[in-house]
């Protein structure tokens, strides 16, 4: 080994004779190319990771028995390649419920600078904090927060292009991108009012397109500890009816016209991790407009309006304590989240598309990958139905 | 150096040599470099300062082959400090940063320079890096305890402190 290093070292001491003026002015020549050999970057091209969680659900009712479930609900394999210094494929590929396969991002990363990245692929749309930091490690609860099932449909990806950036010297990261936006009809209404654009999410998997939607985020994470987050999401959903239709057809137009919604989703999230306390909280605002015509037109009960918020608080006990062990955290936490914020007037609002769930729990984490989770939910709706569970889980990260 | 203190004149000029050209284009890109001795420099504010690049063998003293050391001197020889620049690895990619000693070896500046993963940019922010500056040489960092956990960046907060340890002791080992 020590007659390489010598060797490289000759080499380089020769090189800086033969060509001096490279030396005076810096510029990029055979001397760096030789150094390569020194740096470690070019080596590491392909980076595997992954992250999962297995559950153990129990419904708890007074006077009737519940099965349990036990389920590997998601294990996720992550690849990275680095094409060149700049280049680089990002993806993920999903296995839920053991048995279903996604694939939850696949982009190209172009980074021009630290500032100013060009993407495209599948992209998972920026809005609130889970969709984007959904591995079990970073969050508390066995769940994710529901908000983000119902408001915001974690995890909410499709294909799309744009940039991104993080400016270090303004603590400032930004997200914009064009996206394809949810399939709200084709062969029939995709949206409800229970799940609101959840069951439009089209994932990437041979999606349609008739209207582009637009996506941004900016964080700012100037002050210790503290993560705020502002998202944007604003289009019109897609639709099958528009395919092949004569541009001279005014019926078969105004038909397809009344099977899409225009959604404006606006989210902002807020992180706080200092001495061992950790705070949450969230608030996403969607705006559905064509509601009414919508709803006529497929037979859907899809509401004008959903909104949803969250607020949690942690406190990290291994703090204070010499352990080997990462964290040891208690929390709690309150959602509310209504799909049927606001109705259009032929629509009955559905009380119990209000609901607020609590969670108390506790998770340990052997190291910041791997951790072990307990909580109790309890479920409450608009129309006073009361539901309980329990929740015990793993999860990790790598 | 200690190692090489055995060795006749004549290597000793060419190991010299060799100290240069390396430590001048070390690992990290020249428009890096001058970035960091700008930032460097301001902190000397009127003093004018010469940097001097320092040979350490990769394997000495916990160097590791993606750090580059400057020594910061006055024009009269005095000595103001140590520019280092080094590189930590994020849970999937690798940021660089940069240190500033002052002749007493404690740390006066600590920034990132260059941070290229989508996650775990929260490590550049000021108030967390603070923790580091200003703490007398020899003071050993556990990330969680005497160092605040930084939501959104464990992986890169737990490498920088790590990474922080070894080059507070390099940088103690090598001036001995």
């Amino acid at each position: 080994m020590k007659k390489i290093l010598g060797l490289i070292a000759g080499v380089v001491v020769f090189m800086h004779i033969a060509v001096p003026q490279q030396i005076a002015t810096g510029t990029q020549g055979p001397v760096n190319r030789a150094n390569g050999l020194w740096d470690g970057r070019q080596d590491a091209k392909l980076v595997v990771g992954g992250y999962g969680q297995i559950d153990y659900n129990q419904t708890i009712t007074s006077g009737e028995f519940q099965n349990g479930k036990l389920d590997v609900h998601r294990f996720v394999l992550l690849f990275g390649y680095q094409f060149t210094d700049k280049l680089q494929l990002v993806s993920e590929i999903e296995f839920e419920h053991v048995k279903e396969v996604f694939v939850e991002q696949a982009f190209l990363n172009y980074r021009i600078n630290t500032g100013f990245n060009l993407r495209g692929g599948l992209l998972l749309i920026p809005m609130g904090i889970i969709n984007e930091y959904h591995e079990p490690p970073t969050y508390n609860g066995v769940e994710r927060p529901n908000v983000d099932k119902y408001i915001v449909p974690t995890t909410w990806r499709e294909i799309g292009a744009g940039v991104s950036g993080t400016i270090l010297s303004a603590s400032l990261k930004y997200q914009a991108y064009i996206v394809n936006g949810f399939k709200g009809y084709g062969p029939t209404a995709q949206f409800n009012g229970k799940n609101g654009l959840r069951g439009g999410r089209q994932k990437g998997a041979e999606s349609i397109i008739s209207s582009p939607n637009f996506s941004f985020k900016l964080d700012y994470f100037g002050i210790t500890g503290l993560n705020i987050g502002l998202a944007g999401y604003f289009g019109e959903s897609q639709s099958t009816l528009y395919n092949g239709l004569s541009k001279d057809d005014q019926p078969g137009t105004t038909r397809a016209d009344s099977s899409v919604i225009g959604s404006s989703m606006v989210g902002l999230d807020l992180r706080y991790d200092k001495s061992g306390l950790q705070l949450k909280g969230q608030l996403i605002y969607n705006s559905i407009s064509n509601s009414p015509e919508y709803n006529e037109f497929s037979g859907s009960d899809l509401g004008s309006a959903m909104l949803g918020y969250y607020v949690e608080a942690g406190y990290n006990i291994f703090k204070h304590v010499n352990t080997k062990f990462e964290k040891l955290v208690p929390f709690l936490r309150y959602e509310k989240y209504n799909t049927h914020h606001a109705v259009s007037e032929n629509l009955t609002m559905n009380e119990a598309f209000e609901r607020s769930d609590l969670t108390a729990g506790l998770g340990f984490w052997f190291t910041e990958g791997a951790v072990v989770k307990a909580d109790y939910q309890w479920f409450l709706n608009g129309a006073d139905q009361r539901a309980q569970q329990l929740n015990l889980g793993i999860g990790f990260m790598f | 150096m200690r190692t090489y203190l055995s060795i006749h004149k004549t290597g000793l000029l060419l190991i010299l040599t060799l100290a240069i050209s390396f430590a001048a284009n070390a690992t990290h890109p020249e428009k890096l470099i001058n970035k960091a001795e700008k930032l460097a420099f301001k902190n000397f504010k009127d003093t004018e300062i010469i940097k001097e690049p320092i040979y350490i063998s990769p394997s000495e003293y916990y160097k590791e082959k993606t750090d580059t050391v400057f020594r910061l001197k006055q024009k009269d020889g005095e000595l103001m400090g140590y520019l280092v620049l080094s590189s930590a690895m994020g849970r999937f990619e690798e940021f660089d940063f940069m240190i500033v000693y002052n002749a007493d070896l404690t740390m006066t500046v600590l920034n990132i320079l260059v941070y290229r993963s989508e996650f775990g940019y929260q490590v550049s922010t000021r108030g967390w890096l603070k923790q580091f500056l200003d703490n007398p040489v020899g003071t050993a960092y556990t990330y969680g305890q005497n160092i605040d956990a930084i939501s959104g960046a464990t992986f890169s907060g737990k490498s920088l402190t790590d990474n922080l340890n070894r080059l507070n002791i390099m940088i103690s080992s090598y001036t001995e």
